[in-house]
C-alpha cells in the first residue's frame, strides 16, 4: 500500500432495505491520519454507511476497501482479521452489560489477540486512564456509570488493541457541553499520539469545527466531500441550511466570509 | 517491514550491552514481546545497558509499555540505562503512558477459597430472607391495589384484562389439551398394568378420573402456565423497567400496579379455572381412549363409570385450586419482573427465578391444600 492510497475507499456503493434505496452509487475515500466526519439529515444513511464499511449492513453493489483489502461481508472481514485493525464506538456505548468495565476492555485483548492475563490487566488500566476514567471504575458495571462515563468506557474498549481506524457513531450525543468538549480534545490527542484515523458520524457542529479535517455530507443518496471551508461555500440547499441555519451560523461564527 | 516477528538483537562490548529491538511490537504480538522482555531480565547484565531503538518502527501502546517496564526493571537493579535513537512518536507516546501508569490501588484483595464460600453463603441467606420479605410486601401491595380497583371499578382496565386473557388462556388451550391427553393416556396405561394383577382393571377409570380431576389436571396447567405465561410476564416487565417505561408510567401519574400488575393478576385468576377445566376434560378423554382400546370399554360405559367415580366435591377441589395457583404465578412473575435491574443478564436471572419460584410455590400450596381437603373430608 503506497502512502497516498486511501485507508478506506468506497466505489459505487448501493445499499437498500426492501425498495428503499439508502445509498445510490456513493463514492468515498478516507486517508490515513485524518479525522473524517460523516454528516447528514436523520435517515440520510450515516449509520448505514458506517455499518456497510464494518460489514454489519450488506451492500447491494459496489466495492468497499479497507486498508487496501476488499471487504463486503462479515465472513470476509473475519477472514482478513480486519477487526483487529479497527475499533468501534457505538452510539449507546454497547458495553456488555453483564461484564464489568474492566472485563469489557479486556475482551478484545484476550479473545482477539490472546494477550497474557497480567499484561491485559495492565493495558486495560492504562486505557481506562487514557480515556479519563479512574482505576476505581474498573470493577463497576455499565449500569452503574453515567452517560459520559459509558462513552469513555466504550472508547477504551474501542482503543483496547490500538486499532489503526477508530469509528465513532455520534460520540458527543447526549453529553453536556463540557464533557463533549473534553471528549473532542481526547479524540484529538489520541489521534496525534496513536496515529489514528478517525471516522465519525456526528451532528455536533462544534465537534465538526474542532475536529474534522474533511467531511462527507450525505445528500440525495450520495456523498458531497470536502473540507469544512469548501462545504461552507457549497450551493446545495440542504448543505446551505445545515451550515448557515441558526445553529450552523452560531457554531461556524468567524469561519464565514 | 522485512522482519515481522518481534525480536531483540544483542551486541556485547566489554562493559556494555546494546539491545536493538526489531519487528512488530504491537498488541497482536504482545505474547512474544512479553516473553522477549522476560528473557532479557533473566540474564545477568553488565553495568551499562543501551537500548538502540533505531530499528523499532512498528509499535503501539502495549509494545511501548512492555519495553518501558523492562527498562525500569533493569534500572532498579542498579544498571545504567541509556535509550538511543528513539523516534518522536515513541517518545510522545511513552511520556503519555507514564502518566497513565496503573497504581493497582483499587483492585480488591483476593480472598481465600473458604472465605469466599462463607461470604457467599451469608449473602445467599440474607438475600433469601429479603426475597421472602419483599415478596410478602408485594403481595400486600397487590391486595391493596386490588381493593382500590374494586372500589373504583373505572380504574379497572377491562380491555387490557380481556387481551391478557386471550394471550394467557385461549392461546394456551392447544398445548394444555395435548399435554393433558397424553397424561391421561399414561395414567390409564400405568394404572391398568398394576390393577390387572388384582383383576381390578376396571378401576383404572376411577384412578384416571379422580387423580386427573383432583390433582393432575390443575397441576399440569399451573406448571405449563408458570413456564409459558410467568416467564413472558417477567421478561416483558423486566425489559419495560430497563427501558424506563415503568418510570414513564410513574411520571404520568399512572401506577404500574394498576396498569400492569392488576390486569395480569385478574386475567390469570379468571383464566386458570377455565384452563383447568379444559385440562380435566382432555385428561379424561386421554384415559377414555386408552381404556377403549385396551379394556374394550365403550364410550357410554366410560362416561357412566366416570360419573360414578367422581363426586362433585372432587371436581370442585381441582377447579377451586386454579384461581389460587393463578394468583401465585401472577404475583411471583410480576414481582420478579419489577426486580430486574439494568442488565440483560438480570432479565435472564429474574425470568428463571420467576418460573422456578412459581412452580415451587404452586406445588407447596397444592401439598398443603391436599392435607387440608383430606382433613375436612372432601
Amino acid at each position: 500500500m503506497a502512502d497516498n492510497d486511501p485507508i478506506i475507499s468506497i466505489r459505487g456503493l448501493v445499499t437498500q432495505f426492501g425498495d428503499q434505496v439508502i445509498h445510490d452509487h456513493l463514492d468515498l475515500d478516507i486517508f490515513e491520519g485524518e479525522i473524517f466526519g460523516i454528516v447528514g439529515g436523520s435517515g440520510a444513511g450515516k449509520s448505514v454507511l458506517m455499518g456497510a464499511i464494518l460489514g454489519l449492513v450488506p451492500a447491494k453493489h459496489g466495492i468497499i476497501k479497507v486498508l487496501g483489502k476488499r471487504t463486503g461481508n462479515l465472513e470476509r472481514i473475519m477472514k482478513l482479521h480486519l477487526q483487529s485493525h479497527w475499533g468501534v464506538l457505538f452510539q449507546g456505548g454497547a458495553l456488555f452489560s453483564s461484564l464489568t468495565v474492566g472485563e469489557n476492555i479486556q475482551i478484545p485483548m484476550k479473545d482477539m489477540e490472546h494477550m497474557p492475563d497480567d499484561l491485559a490487566l495492565e493495558m486495560a488500566l492504562i486505557k481506562l486512564k487514557m480515556v479519563g476514567l479512574e482505576e476505581g471504575d474498573f470493577y463497576k458495571y455499565p449500569s452503574e456509570l453515567s452517560g459520559g462515563m459509558v462513552k469513555r468506557a466504550a472508547l477504551a474498549r474501542a482503543l483496547a488493541i490500538d486499532p489503526e481506524i477508530l469509528f465513532l457513531d455520534e460520540p458527543t450525543a447526549g453529553l453536556d457541553p463540557i464533557s463533549a468538549a473534553a471528549f473532542d480534545e481526547l479524540i484529538l490527542t489520541l489521534r496525534d499520539s496513536l496515529k489514528l484515523t478517525v471516522v465519525m458520524v456526528t451532528h455536533d457542529l462544534d465537534s465538526i469545527r474542532r475536529l474534522c479535517d474533511r467531511l462527507a455530507v450525505l445528500v440525495d443518496k450520495r456523498a458531497v466531500i470536502g473540507t469544512l471551508q469548501s462545504l461552507l461555500n457549497n450551493k446545495h440547499p440542504w448543505i446551505r441550511e445545515y451550515f448557515h441555519g441558526v445553529r450552523g451560523k452560531a457554531a461556524m461564527a468567524g469561519l464565514m466570509e | 517491514m522485512a522482519i515481522s516477528t518481534p525480536k531483540i538483537e544483542i551486541f556485547s562490548k566489554n562493559e556494555m550491552v546494546i539491545f536493538k529491538p526489531q519487528g512488530i511490537w504491537e498488541a497482536s504480538s504482545a505474547n512474544d514481546v512479553e516473553k522477549l522482555c522476560k528473557n532479557l531480565l533473566k540474564n545477568s547484565l553488565p553495568p551499562f545497558v543501551v537500548f538502540d531503538l533505531s530499528e523499532l518502527v512498528e509499535f503501539d501502546t502495549s509494545g511501548i509499555w512492555l519495553l518501558d517496564k523492562t527498562i525500569q526493571d533493569i534500572k532498579k537493579r542498579g544498571h545504567q540505562v541509556e535509550v538511543k535513537n528513539a523516534s518522536e512518536a515513541f517518545l510522545t507516546l511513552s511520556s503519555r503512558l507514564e502518566s497513565y501508569k496503573p497504581s493497582f490501588k483499587h483492585l480488591p484483595k483476593p480472598q481465600t477459597y473458604i472465605g469466599k464460600r462463607i461470604v457467599e453463603l451469608g449473602k445467599v441467606s440474607v438475600n433469601l430472607a429479603f426475597l421472602a420479605r419483599d415478596l410478602i410486601s408485594f403481595l400486600g401491595q397487590v391486595v391493596v391495589g386490588l381493593f382500590s380497583s374494586l372500589l373504583h371499578p373505572k380504574k379497572l382496565r377491562l380491555i387490557s384484562i380481556v387481551a391478557h386473557m386471550e394471550r394467557f388462556g385461549v392461546n394456551a388451550i392447544p398445548i394444555i389439551s395435548v399435554m393433558s391427553i397424553a397424561l391421561g393416556l399414561v395414567l390409564a396405561y400405568q394404572g391398568e398394568e398394576q390393577l390387572r394383577r388384582f383383576g381390578a382393571e376396571i378401576y383404572t377409570i376411577n384412578l384416571v378420573s379422580i387423580s386427573m380431576l383432583r390433582e393432575v389436571g390443575i397441576l399440569i396447567t399451573a406448571i405449563l402456565i408458570a413456564g409459558r405465561t410467568g416467564s413472558s410476564i417477567t421478561a416483558q416487565l423486566g425489559i419495560m423497567k430497563i427501558n424506563q417505561e415503568i418510570d414513564a408510567l410513574n411520571t404520568l401519574g399512572l401506577s404500574p400496579m394498576d396498569v400492569l400488575v392488576i390486569p395480569r393478576f385478574l386475567a390469570l385468576i379468571l383464566v386458570m379455572p377455565l384452563l383447568a377445566f379444559v385440562s380435566d376434560i382432555a385428561g379424561l378423554l386421554g384415559g377414555g381412549i386408552m381404556v377403549f382400546f385396551s379394556l374394550d370399554v365403550s364410550p357410554q360405559l366410560y362416561i357412566h363409570r366416570v360419573a360414578e367415580a367422581v363426586t362433585l366435591g372432587g371436581f370442585w377441589v381441582g377447579i377451586l385450586k386454579a384461581p389460587l395457583f393463578g394468583a401465585i404465578i401472577a404475583i411471583v412473575s410480576c414481582f420478579e419482573g419489577l426486580r430486574v435491574e439494568g442488565t440483560a443478564e438480570s432479565v435472564g436471572i429474574c425470568t428463571t427465578r420467576s418460573v422456578v419460584e412459581g412452580i415451587f410455590l404452586v406445588t407447596l400450596a397444592d401439598a398443603l391444600l391436599s392435607i387440608f381437603f383430606s382433613k375436612i373430608g372432601i
